[in-house]
């Protein structure tokens, strides 16, 4: 296949850089960049005959977003979670700038994964780079070719942290290209709430590809929150890859609010008996936004139940985007699995793709999907104005209805009331 | 108050003619009951009334409190004081009662130019409200109509008639779906609800509402028009021969 | 589900082609091969007109360079062997087309044909109802004679003869909703199509009969490529039925047909199929190949173009019936049922592309898949910017009988205007062992009981044919649940 630019640049630096990099990964760890790269090198960038990004063109955002400069920016902004009574990390770049705090807890290990692969060089060695599929999205190979420094975070067996992790990501190399990392574990029996906030930062035409792995291990529970306000310039791809051991719940909230095109690819394996998934997401969409979120609950192992909900708002000339595939594997028996997709589109010049997909492979399941779009509802409007409210009000009130489904869906303090507020001020805005 | 005047109304889409030329004036003060057959134009008239969309105004004027009505967008007719019960109150999924009321509230004072209510004067006043038609005061956090029985469906709009303190209410088919209890209660929220300076216009199909809320005044309507006008002593009337015995007399309608 | 039921289920799944029998017919092959020879060959043994001709050379040469660029459809649940496309006839003529004057001069192994697929040839005299058309492998080779059409202006003919009866209405609309330049095997189909079916409904006409096309590949190493023209002009209306089988043969048979629909002003069109090609063996060799192009333009205001589909048949099938809603509040349905046992593969579905204002659109597809089948619905509903107030429903429900087969749905909503209101809902479900178990309470058999509620899981879609052939599609059904049992 004819290679692109940057893509043979791409391959060209991986070649180069390989042996710096194998002297931090180990050989194991070099492997898998290597499986990575040719995995990049196979499929390229998504072009336009790759069906999972039919509706996301990337060509031209990976071409004018692909820079290597490395201006820091010096500003840092203002934790929006502040408040939130939790242990606080921060990374600038994708790199975690922030010791944790003293006394965090015990059964709790933090650190950045450069530190952790010596520290904790035999959880690194059986965890990192385990979970993704290369073969799943280009961009995950590539971060995964090149995975940089990130956030490592450890639960230990049986530990129930009563306190979320909040992690801010704040400033971004004015026009960088970064691919993070964040690996958590969450050993058996544990329990651990996770928030990022990637705060709006002006970057000029950043580009992020992170990865994240998530690990659940038996009847452990993780609850994962991510708030994604980055600026309208920002290419953001949001890799995030769970595997779930038996009995373990997995809980995840993405809030798309800012962003120029950010693509959410969320995929999950419950891996055994039992598991518990629920995946939430909500965006809102302006100006000229991008966002699209791809999905896939992979039940590979009977009686799991999953439960899928997005949401979205688009206007002006924005458009969003829901692909999400349930496939439920032969051995799957007993599957529960529900998908559901519900859109507002508030402009003519705003467009909305979904494609929800179920693919079945065993008889004795219960699933289905259910994907809408409209406007808001002419009845409510009317009988909201009935009752004297003025039809910007009535709109903005049926709005903030809609979204809040999935944002009362969270549980944890702080982070409902910050986006009831910022949902208020963007959508004031859209009414 | 009200004064309808050769009122004919269209349904915008296939140009079916429902009220052909209807009259009716409702004093400051008076509760009028209008009783017709399924199909007459009630509901319809009603509608009109509200300002929903989908309708034709052909001709005929109407004037409410010296403003004409039909010039009104649907949220100003309600600030300016005329409620309309819905038949089949809307279900708003997401939308709490006490948002959905403040809102309303305070839209409505502020037209009319009344300071707006303290946050605690407002959740005084919806308790006392709620408790006219004997609602929980639970249900403040339940989003609107949604998950609601029928009888507390038609007993929240009752509530919101009290909240929102109107100069006209037009109830529609309030009746509909009520058990003996529920009407009771309906009834004597509405009853209480009563003043000189406030009106009732009582949409129903059946007498039976009209000997818990007694009218001043009965119309009967049939094919979109009033054809017949009388005190509450007609209801009954109309209960005993059906209404079929005033289709035969329509002729003879003034 | 208990062991019983399991084998029954099994049972299902591998039972027997009823219409594998092959007429020994003397036929009229073209050459084996594509080339630009094949195409001047087809072309002059129908005797068409130059423009024809040069139309079929332009198909030709764009399947040329889609063939050279590999560019054959790939995104179907679907997995194709490599076709030969060198390696089949694309003409395939029972020698001499008859000119019969009246049935009984009929080749009496054609009529038994005819007998064994259960088309009312002989009947058609003196029961009214349908008027038929049938091509076997290439070429039209009956149409059956109706005075009623005649007197209302009504033209249902083979394609070949509207060419030359009627050839500015054919230039007028031919490749007007399909252009040969759509996609792969409608570019093969433009170049290569030897006949086909034409009809033409004129002004405020309400054609009285169903008219019906019944399609046969009879012949070994031909594929059939035929092309349907309906043209409903303002405020006429016409009920269309088509039904296709092939003998059971080991080799795969390309069946790529193109089925072209305009409905103008206040104009309805129904459309339903009942496809049966040769599914393959249980092992999954032999069958049809079923690459279709189905599409319809509601052209006209109001007017309404209705699909409806039971597939129970072909080895793979690829095939998408379309509505394009360009005239304002014109409607478009899509129902269908699909049951895949054996091998067999279906990718079926529809696309709704909401153009004019006020259009709706409706689809109810019921997916039913047993043995080591595949069967997926995809289905497209695009609203264009300016196709204000358009409306979709969509609903999609699979079942699953056994635990070898799969089940897939894949829509795609594509909405570029505000007022659209699009729902779409599926649901994947098996026949439930307390719904058995009722049944049976009741003295109903096991296989029984499965009908009944498969039956009672298609009965929206089966009640949308026309009424002679819903018996005949619940028969069908029947059947192929039936396998060997009984």
């Amino acid at each position: 296949m004819e290679m692109k630019t940057n893509e043979s640049l791409l391959i060209e630096q991986f070649d180069k850089q390989i042996g710096l990099i194998a002297s931090e990964s180990g050989s194991s760890g070099t492997n898998r960049r290597r499986q990575a790269i040719k995995a990049f090198a196979d499929a390229g960038f998504p072009g336009k005959k790759s069906e999972s990004y039919k509706y996301t063109p990337v060509t031209k955002w990976v071409n004018s977003h692909f820079k290597n400069s490395s201006l820091r920016i010096q500003t840092t902004t203002k934790s929006a979670f502040e408040h939130i009574d939790g242990i606080h990390l921060r990374t600038a770049n994708g790199q975690l700038i922030s010791t944790a705090p003293e006394g965090y807890g015990e059964g709790l290990t933090i650190s950045s994964l450069v530190e952790a692969s010596s520290s904790n060089s035999d959880v690194i060695g059986q965890y990192l780079s385990t979970a993704v599929v290369l073969e799943r999205d280009p961009f995950s190979a590539l971060a995964t070719a090149f995975a940089e420094d990130g956030v490592f975070i450890h639960v230990h067996s049986g530990v129930d942290l009563k306190s979320p992790i909040v992690i801010h990501h704040d400033a971004l190399f004015e026009n960088g290209f970064v691919q993070p990392r964040i690996l958590i574990v969450a050993e058996k029996g544990s329990k651990v709430e996770i928030v990022e906030h990637f705060s709006h930062v002006e970057a000029g035409s950043s580009f992020e590809n992170r990865v994240v792995e998530v690990f659940v291990a038996e009847e452990a529970e993780v609850d994962h929150v991510a708030v994604i306000e980055r600026d309208s310039a920002a290419l953001f791809v949001n890799g995030l890859f769970v595997h779930q051991a038996e009995k373990s719940k997995f809980r995840t909230n993405t809030i798309t609010l800012g962003g120029g095109l950010v693509r959410n690819n969320l995929n999950f394996l419950p891996d055994a008996e039992e598991c518990e998934t629920h995946l939430h997401g909500l965006y809102v969409a302006k100006g000229k936004m991008h966002i699209d979120n791809h999905t896939l609950v992979d039940h590979a192992k009977p009686n799991c139940f999953s439960n899928e909900m997005f949401k979205g708002i688009v206007t002006d000339e924005a458009t969003g985007v829901f692909n999400g595939k349930v496939l439920v594997r032969q051995d799957a028996q007993k599957t529960n699995a529900y998908q559901s997709s519900k859109s507002i589109v508030l402009d003519r010049n705003a467009q909305i793709y979904a494609k929800p997909e179920l693919e079945i492979y065993a008889d004795d399941v219960k699933c289905s999907h259910g994907a809408t779009t409209g406007e808001l509802d002419e009845d409510a409007l009317f009988y909201l104005r009935t009752r004297g409210i003025k039809p910007e009000a009535a709109k903005l009130m049926l709005l903030e209805a809609f979204a809040r489904d999935v944002v009362d869906l969270i549980d944890i303090d702080g982070v409902q009331e910050y986006l009831y507020r910022r949902l208020h001020e963007i959508l004031t805005v859209s009414a | 108050m009200l004064e309808i005047n050769n009122l004919h109304v269209s349904i915008e889409e296939d140009g079916t003619e429902i009220l052909k030329g209807l009259n009716l004036k409702i004093g400051a003060g008076e509760v009028h009951a209008i009783m017709g057959p399924n199909g007459s134009g009630k509901s319809t008239l009603a509608s009109v009334l509200a300002g929903k969309d989908g309708y034709e105004i052909t001709e005929g004027s109407v004037s409410f409190d010296g403003m004409d009505l039909l010039e009104l967008d649907a949220d100003v007719r309600a600030r300016e004081g005329l409620f309309l019960a819905f038949q089949y109150p809307i279900e708003l999924p997401g939308v709490s009662m006490s948002n959905f009321l403040k809102q309303a509230v305070s839209s409505v004072r502020e037209h009319r130019g009344l300071d707006p209510l303290s946050a605690g004067d407002l959740l005084k006043m919806m308790k006392e409200k709620a408790a006219l038609v004997h609602l929980d005061p639970s249900l403040k956090t339940r989003a609107v109509n949604e998950g609601f029985s029928g009888g507390e469906k038609k007993r929240n709009e009752i509530y919101q008639l009290a909240m929102l303190d109107p100069k006209l209410a037009i109830l529609d088919e309030t009746d509909s779906g009520l058990d003996i209890d529920a009407l009771r209660i309906v009834a004597d929220g509405v009853n209480t609800l009563r003043s000189p300076d406030r009106s009732f216009l009582v949409i129903t199909h059946y007498q039976r509402l009209l000997d818990y809320i007694v009218p001043d005044f009965v119309h009967v309507l049939v094919g979109g028009k009033i054809v017949m006008t009388g005190g509450k002593e007609l209801a009954l009337e109309l209960e005993e021969k059906g209404y079929d015995w005033i289709k035969g007399d329509a002729s003879l309608a003034v | 589900m208990s062991d019983n039921s399991t084998e029954l289920l099994h049972k299902v799944a591998d039972s027997e082609y009823k219409y594998g029998f092959y007429t020994d017919i003397e036929s009229d092959k073209a050459k084996i091969g594509l080339n630009e020879e094949t195409v001047r060959f087809i072309s002059a043994k129908k005797n068409e007109p130059e423009w024809l001709l040069e139309w079929r050379l332009k198909a030709y040469n764009h399947f040329v360079s889609l063939m050279e660029s590999e560019k054959t459809p790939e995104w179907a649940h679907l997995t194709i062997p490599k076709i030969d496309l060198q390696g089949i006839s694309y003409y395939s003529a029972p020698k001499q087309r008859p000119e019969y004057e009246s049935l009984n001069e009929v080749d009496p192994e054609l009529l038994n044909t005819f007998k064994r697929l259960g088309i009312p040839v002989q009947e058609q005299e003196r029961l009214v109802g349908i008027v038929v058309d049938v091509v076997m492998d290439s070429v039209s080779v009956t149409t059956t004679f109706n005075a009623e059409l005649d007197k209302n202006g009504i033209i249902f003919c083979s394609f070949g003869e509207a060419v030359q009866k009627h050839p500015d209405l054919v230039k007028k609309y031919l490749g007007r909703v399909v252009p040969y330049t759509d996609n792969y095997y409608a570019a093969l189909n433009s170049a290569v199509f030897s006949d086909g079916s034409f009809c033409y409904i004129p002004k405020g006409v309400r054609c009285p009969v169903e008219l019906s096309t019944y399609f046969r590949i009879n012949e070994s190493g031909t594929g059939q490529f035929e092309r349907t023209l309906i043209i409903a002009d303002e405020g006429s209306y016409v009920s269309y039925l088509e039904g296709c089988t092939a003998p059971q043969r080991d080799e795969n048979q390309l069946h790529a047909a193109v089925v072209e629909i305009l409905a103008m002003d206040d104009a309805e069109v129904k459309y339903s199929t009942i496809q049966n090609w040769y599914p393959g063996n249980a092992e999954g060799v032999g069958g049809i190949f079923n690459f279709v192009t189905k599409r319809g333009i509601c052209e006209g205001d109001r007017s309404k173009i209705s699909w409806t589909q039971l597939e129970t048949g072909s080895s793979i099938t690829w095939k998408y019936p379309s509505c394009i809603l360009k005239g304002d509040h014109s409607v478009g349905e899509f129902y269908s049922v699909a049951f895949t046992k054996g091998r067999q593969q279906a990718d079926t579905g529809t696309k709704m592309i909401h153009l004019g204002k006020n259009t709706s659109s409706t689809i109810i597809s019921k997916g039913i898949s047993a043995g080591n089948s595949q069967n997926a619905y995809r289905g497209l509903v695009r609203v264009n910017r300016n196709a204000e107030n358009a409306r979709n429903f969509s609903q999609c429900d699979s079942m699953l009988l056994g635990d070898r087969c799969g089940a897939h749905t894949y829509p795609y909503l594509e909405i570029s205007n505000p007022s659209a209101k699009v729902e779409h809902e599926a649901t994947t479900s098996k026949v439930g062992e307390d719904q058995i178990f009722y049944c049976k309470q009741r003295g109903i058999s096991e296989i029984d009981a499965i009908k009944l509620i498969v039956n009672g899981f298609c009965k929206e879609i089966l009640a949308q044919l026309p009424m002679e052939f819903a018996v005949e599609a619940r028969n069908l059904l029947a059947i192929e649940l039936e396998g060997s049992v009984g």
